[in-house]
């Protein structure tokens, strides 16, 4: 793999701010920068935290080399489709999904972005034990976090 | 290795096993209550939205594992596809004491005295093989009285206007109704309907010993921390073992039930941890849930019996059916999630039966505490963007302002729906895999339309300012509700049991859980397999 861009350093630091950030165990640096981008566009920062914020990208990573591991194959072998999405600005990135749910980049593609979709639900609203909803920012954004975190 | 012979072996610790180890042991019979998962408590689950029940993304809170594989064809599909136990297709109950009554939703219901006449009451349609229950409500209700009292019910004697005579109230009040609920209450009376509270297998007060609900939102698919729930491995299966005459052995795989040359049964075989064991037992009690009885069943093969152990017409597997959930969602403008469970509260039965056109139908409730991750990926229009700032948008604003009412609409058997055992491939303890057959009729998406366009109206009534319609597919979906496998009957030609769940081949076999149901009510079943499981116990009992 070649060496990240400025782009994508800023991106993993973002994904990783605040506390020190986990180790990858599946992906390699490059592939979590570019899961990252496309979870950022499953669920967008706004006024609210988005799946960067919350380290979805870590939840996946961990569970692909464990409980998940059945999709992992899949994205080995069909994250390369993504690539273009690197050097795209966002309104671009966002046009470029809905090309993929489309399948209009293959079928490949377009299973990886349904499994990416759903692993970042996972990630985003599932307890931060997982290694996602860092902060429990998604609770937080619901309003939801008494009822969901630790009491019960 | 075979053990010292016992008065009886039961297979399965669930809703129909606990009961009958529990009634058997009460009356002095050495019992052996064989689980094939652990005593599972509640730290080792606690609340984890990935893995419960319900959602088995992670895997099955309460196994079995993903070692586990069925050949399934539903629907349109016209091939056998392998699916992992945490799959939905596969068809999963629980495998661990209590079974599924360890993390339901322990909705308590009675059936209807109409649910136990499908067929006089409106004809078998084609493709069908409806039939009736060879016992009738009022031959049950001492039955369903009792597992009420045992299990701990809460409810409002009377409140229900459509259900059958009830000699006893509940044992306790009903569970408060939430914001929604009171919502739903006033809509569903100025439409003219009768709701209700939703009898529950949840403590309203202290009951038994056990304490009152604490009202968390992790219900439904969790193991209940205050063992407010009235799951059997916390009801009747703990008093089963102080009687000092049942012996509750888990990690046990019953692999097949010991016949004698006169076709009798004389035990059964079990694995654990790697280990062949036989068990002598005078009666073999079969509980292991609609799918896997049968497949034991099919898996006892003897000459007397070379297609199975009380399949003398090809009955056992055959009629398996489950419900074919159907409901609406709404949004609404106003917030009133409050965080509290069950959450499911309320009900009503106006549209279970004597719907013009439609044969039965289901009761409507409204679902259980949405949790978030589950709530997004299901609770939205059907075109709706699934994501992007749409998304996360319709989740901030909708999440606590939504709800979902839905019901169980009972299916129409179709004899060819069901389980046989691969010719070719074996599990890991030596028994031939499934392969599971599972296609709607007709009818029952037609029923769950009808189902559906009164649940949307209810929520429009209530000020719902979107709605659409959750409907089931062709697609059998089996799990937690399987029944049907070893239907019962009058005529030895068409059942595989009598009315006291003996098989009409064995006598001293019994099949005690939902396989036994004719047809499966338009309810949640657990409180049906239990009264039907009180009753066969005393039959047990006085034979045996």
């Amino acid at each position: 793999m070649s060496s990240l861009s400025r782009r994508e350093i800023i991106i993993l630091g973002a994904a990783s701010a605040a506390s020190a950030a986990p180790a990858l165990t599946f992906f390699t640096a490059r592939q979590a920068a570019l899961v990252t981008l496309i979870a950022e566009q499953v669920i967008p920062a706004d006024e609210d935290p988005g799946a960067t914020d919350a380290g979805v990208v870590y939840y996946i990573d961990r569970q692909l080399a464990g409980t998940l591991s059945q999709f992992a194959p899949l994205y080995r072998e069909s994250l390369v489709a993504f690539e273009p999405m690197r050097e795209m600005p966002v309104g671009a990135q966002t046009e470029f999904l809905k090309a993929v749910e489309k399948k209009e980049h293959g079928e490949a593609a377009a299973r990886l972005f349904n499994a990416i979709i759903d692993h970042t639900m996972q990630g985003f609203y599932s307890a931060p034990s997982h290694g996602g909803n860092r902060g429990e920012v998604s609770w937080k954004m619901l309003g939801i976090q008494r009822e969901m975190g630790g009491h019960h | 290795m075979k053990l010292p012979a016992v008065d009886a072996v039961i297979i399965g610790s669930g809703a129909g096993g606990g009961v009958a180890a529990h009634e058997l042991s009460r009356a002095g019979r050495h019992v052996v209550l064989l689980e094939r998962g652990r005593n599972q408590q509640w730290t080792e689950t606690k609340h984890d939205e990935l893995r419960s029940q319900r959602t088995t993304v992670l895997g099955n809170a309460f196994g079995p594992d993903d070692r586990e594989v069925r050949l399934v064809k539903l629907g349109e599909a016209t091939a056998f596809r392998e699916v992992h136990a945490s799959d939905g297709s596969y068809g999963n109950i629980a495998t661990c004491v209590g079974g599924g009554t360890k993390s339901y939703g322990a909705m308590a219901w009675r059936f209807l005295p109409k649910d136990f006449q499908m067929r006089s009451t409106y004809g078998a349609p084609d493709g069908s093989s409806l039939e009736d229950w060879p016992i009738t409500y009022d031959e049950l209700e001492s039955y369903y009285e009792r597992a009420e009292y045992a299990i701990g019910v809460s409810g409002q004697r009377g409140a229900n206007t459509f259900e059958g005579a009830r000699r006893r109230d509940y044992p306790m009040p009903p569970l408060p109704f939430n914001k929604e609920a009171k919502k739903l209450h006033a809509a569903a009376k100025g439409l003219g309907l009768h709701p209700f509270p939703i009898p529950m297998a949840i403590n309203s007060v202290t009951y038994d010993g056990r304490s009152a609900c604490v009202q968390c939102p992790f219900c439904v698919g969790f193991a209940c921390e205050v063992k407010a729930k009235g799951s059997t491995a916390d009801t009747v299966i703990p008093k089963a073992v102080a009687t000092g005459h049942c012996e509750l052995r888990t990690e046990c795989v019953a692999t097949e039930i010991m016949t004698d040359a006169k076709g009798r049964a004389t035990g059964v075989v079990y694995v654990r941890a790697g280990t062949r064991i036989e068990q002598p037992a005078k009666v073999v009690v079969v509980s292991c849930s609609a799918i896997e009885s049968a497949r034991l069943l099919l898996n006892s093969r003897s000459k007397m019996f070379p297609n199975g152990l009380g399949n003398h017409n090809g009955f056992v597997g055959r009629n398996l059916q489950s419900h074919a959930y159907s409901g609406a969602y709404g949004y609404f403008e106003d917030e009133f999630w409050d965080g509290l469970g069950p959450a499911a509260c309320i009900a009503l039965c106006d549209f279970n039966h004597g719907n013009d056109g439609i044969r039965g139908g289901a009761m409507l409730a409204n679902e259980f505490i949405r949790l978030p991750y589950l709530f997004a990926r299901t609770a939205h229009p059907p075109k709706a963007a699934t994501w992007g700032l749409e998304h996360k948008t319709r989740q901030r604003r909708f999440y606590k302002r939504s709800m979902a009412l839905q019901g169980p609409v009972q299916e129409m058997p179709v004899f060819s729906n069901g389980v046989e055992l691969d010719p070719q491939r074996k599990d890991s303890f030596g028994v031939p895999l499934l392969r599971m057959t599972g296609k709607r009729h007709e009818e029952d998406l037609r029923t769950a339309r009808f189902i559906a366009s009164k649940a949307e109206a209810i929520l429009k009534a209530a000020g719902a300012i979107e709605t659409f319609l959750k409907l089931p597919g062709s697609a059998t979906s089996f799990g937690q509700h399987q029944a049907g496998t070893c239907r019962m009957g009058n005529d030895p030609k068409t059942s595989v049991a009598n009315s006291y769940c003996q098989l009409h081949s064995v006598d001293n076999v019994f099949v005690v859980d939902g396989s036994v149901h004719v047809t499966n009510g338009g309810f949640n079943p657990s409180l049906t397999i239990q009264a039907v499981a009180f009753r066969a116990s005393e039959y047990i009992v006085r034979n045996f």
